[in-house]
């Protein structure tokens, strides 16, 4: 119905009077050379992401606003840049230099920060005084409303932030189709002014505690991040132990010149607060991170953290050479952990269930290993030592309809079964569907030539439930 | 993982008495002795290790091909065992590669019962790597290899093991009776001499223990184990047949 329109120009374009909104057939009468093309709306975001990551160098807390702004809550941490103007200025000089035009706006409040960055000149600073005087002259669209309230305010002849600020705010309401546009001019403009909270929603958590190392030039080899870790261990370890913590995750990342960003994280089995010990996580994983154009900046992050347990052991535990040694095994695997990645070392924790297949569960091990003493026996016959994660299914021969097989065939190859024991009923879970329910009658036979399986009949003949049963084999004795 | 210190084979404790230093220190090899034979493999490992008496914790190390063929390690099982399931730590390996090196930093480590790891194949440089691991910490490592495994390697010994049918239950004549092995010593670094020499063994499940058991004991029938190699002399047990 109304065609193509331009979605974004830059300076060039707008200055032969191509700007956003224009038909595209009325910009190529103005500029009939103009170099298009069409917009791709996911591939934006995802650059602002990139982006946004990125932006982190300067605070740990940054979320996305909107499809094209970035909100970054730097309280608190612009002396590290050298104060508030440096700051503005540093960042500007870097978007700049990777061909970015940037607007920036520094306020008290995010919702004035995006209306300086909107809607004032380039890198407006606003303090806590100044915060009402200096938006009252900017105009209504800085207060991100939508296009449907903008409208109706400039019919009341209402156009610059301040003179919402003396209105009776009933009246205003009253003036709306709805409580709730009203309630949304006056929600804006109060997150604006600081009378009502806005939290920021970062794109990822705060970390608990990190520590970050400018590089004075750019670091180009592999080498270079590993000295760099080098130094960053011990000063995040420093703060670590001045909370008498320890964590569980770590993440470095180092930001590239050309604004992208490379992470790698580690975990640990259980707090950790040494260096040395942090360096084994990161050892073989390092290679992962490919420096890129140069690094600029690296920062190591602790997350997940918790109280550092006392190391000794007790004395009676050594002497008795009774259980493992509990930091001794997290630290091996840790160490497993950082060479094979990924949640690679568990333990079997016990499940209360009578079915074999869901009496026990692997689960990441953690520091703490499961206790079984308090486990009673499943069952009066032993279980196998090797499980199948599903029952394999056999062709069966049996002498009588519920007794044990006479020979089998598993996996293609008959076995004759030359002694059996059993059967062991599991009955079904009362709480499944009752046509599908059916009992299991485990055997423990031995074939002929000495190997044992632990094999089941699901079902009976005549048990209303479904067709003949049918035999699996679950398991494999020693 | 041990819960009664020391070996029962009603014999004194010679210098290097059977299984010859398996799961005491240094790595060695237990080969299936055909298809189908790792649920036995995993009982000798186990047992072996038990016997040797060390206190800690153990490490399986398994790769995914394995498990999945032959079922995975389960807790109820172990426990009826007679190993705590709770001492026992699985490291899950996708490939040979990564199984090789979860055993060695395991080997490096001190203070573990023992290091148990099923692999599909290794060459001489890795058992050579592997044993330089386990020499400084002196954690013994027991792996676990199917019936194809062969070749030279820098392993203390390989035994091949396999299943024998066992004698009948004391109870009940139907059902199978304690599980009965044979053990081949392929090759050996500490007793050269005992290579080809075969041992069948008996697991006892009430002093959980590897016993050498008489062949005529558990089937009249059973072939007679041959005397391949020499210097049974020395042996502390009575010789099976």
């Amino acid at each position: 119905m109304h065609g193509l329109r331009v979605a974004a120009a830059n300076a060039a374009a707008r200055a032969l009077g191509v700007e956003p909104g224009l038909r595209f057939a009325d910009a190529r009468t103005r500029a009939p050379d103009l170099a298009a093309e069409p917009v791709d709306r996911e591939a934006d975001a995802r650059a602002l992401e990139r982006l946004a990551l990125w932006m982190e160098r300067w605070s740990p807390a940054v979320a996305l606003a909107g499809a094209d702004s970035i909100m970054i809550d730097t309280t608190g941490g612009a002396h590290l840049f050298g104060g508030e103007t440096a700051m503005l200025d540093d960042m500007a000089d870097r978007l700049g230099r990777a061909g970015l035009d940037c607007r920036l706006g520094l306020a008290p409040t995010p919702g004035a920060a995006w209306a300086l960055a909107h809607a004032a000149p380039d890198r407006t600073r606003l303090d806590e005084a100044g915060l009402e005087a200096g938006l009252a002259g900017l105009p209504m669209a800085g207060l991100r409303l939508s296009e449907d309230g903008l409208t109706l305010l400039r019919r009341f002849g209402l156009t610059r932030i301040g003179q919402l600020y003396d209105i009776d705010r009933k009246a205003l309401a009253r003036r709306f189709h709805s409580l709730s546009a009203a309630d949304a001019v006056l929600v804006r403009l109060d997150q604006a002014l600081g009378q009502r909270p806005e939290p920021l929603d970062p794109l990822r958590p705060p970390p608990d505690h990190a520590a970050r190392l400018p590089c004075p030039e750019p670091l180009l080899h592999p080498d270079g991040i590993r000295a760099g870790l080098e130094r960053l261990a011990p000063a995040l370890c420093e703060r670590l132990d001045a909370h008498g913590e320890g964590a569980r995750r770590f993440r470095l990342a180092v930001f590239r010149v050309d604004q992208s960003v490379a992470e790698v994280t580690v975990g640990a089995a259980r707090p950790v607060h040494d260096p040395a010990h942090i360096l084994t996580l990161f050892r073989d994983r390092l290679e992962a991170i490919d420096p890129g154009f140069g690094v600029e900046l690296m920062e190591l992050e602790a997350a997940r953290t918790g109280p550092v347990t006392p190391q000794a052991r007790s004395l009676d535990a050594v002497f008795a050479g009774d259980g493992p040694d509990a930091a001794e095994l997290a630290v091996l695997a840790d160490r497993i952990t950082a060479r094979l990645g990924g949640r690679v070392v568990n333990v079997l924790q016990p499940v209360e269930s009578h079915l074999p297949e869901r009496a026990e569960a692997l689960s990441v091990y953690e520091g703490e290993l499961p206790d079984w003493r308090s486990v009673p026996p499943p069952g009066p016959a032993p279980r196998p030592l090797r499980l199948f994660e599903r029952p394999e299914s056999l062709e069966v021969i049996a002498e009588i309809p519920d007794g044990p097989p006479m020979r089998f065939v598993w996996r293609r190859i008959v076995h004759r079964v030359r002694r059996a024991d059993g059967p062991e009923r599991i009955a079904p879970e009362w709480w499944r569907p009752a046509a599908t329910r059916r009992a299991r009658d485990y055997y423990r036979v031995e074939d002929e030539d000495g190997r044992r399986y632990w094999i089941f009949r699901e079902g009976l003949y005549g048990d209303g439930r479904g067709g003949p049963p049918a035999w699996f084999v679950h398991g494999l004795f020693p | 993982m041990i819960m009664k210190p020391g070996i029962q084979t009603g014999a004194a404790r010679a210098d290097c008495p059977f299984p010859y230093g398996l799961g005491q220190a240094g790595v060695h090899e237990l080969a299936e002795g055909g298809f189908g034979d790792f649920p036995v493999l995993t009982g000798f490992a186990l047992a072996s290790l038990r016997d040797a008496g060390r206190a800690g914790a153990c490490v399986w190390i398994r790769q995914a091909a394995l498990a999945r063929e032959h079922g995975h390690l389960s807790g109820r099982g172990l426990a009826a065992f007679g190993v705590d399931p709770g001492r026992v730590i699985l490291v899950e390996a996708k490939a040979r590669m990564e199984a090789l090196r979860a055993a060695e930093e395991a080997c490096r480590s001190t203070g573990l019962a023992g290091v148990i790891a099923e692999l599909d194949d290794m060459d001489f440089t890795a058992s050579r790597r592997l044993g330089l691991a386990c020499e400084a910490s002196r954690t013994p490592l027991v792996l676990m290899f199917p019936h194809t495994r062969s070749g030279a390697t820098a392993a203390q010994g390989r035994w091949r093991v396999s299943a024998r049918p066992s004698a009948p239950d004391q109870y009940d004549a139907r059902a199978p009776g304690r599980p009965a092995w044979r053990a081949v010593l392929e090759k050996s670094r500490l007793r050269p001499g005992m290579a080809g020499q075969i041992f069948d063994v008996e697991f006892a499940d009430e002093t959980p223990c590897l016993r050498l058991v008489s062949g005529l004991a558990a089937r009249p029938s059973a072939p007679q184990p041959r005397r391949i190699g020499s210097g049974m002399a020395d042996l502390p047990w009575r010789n099976a047949g």
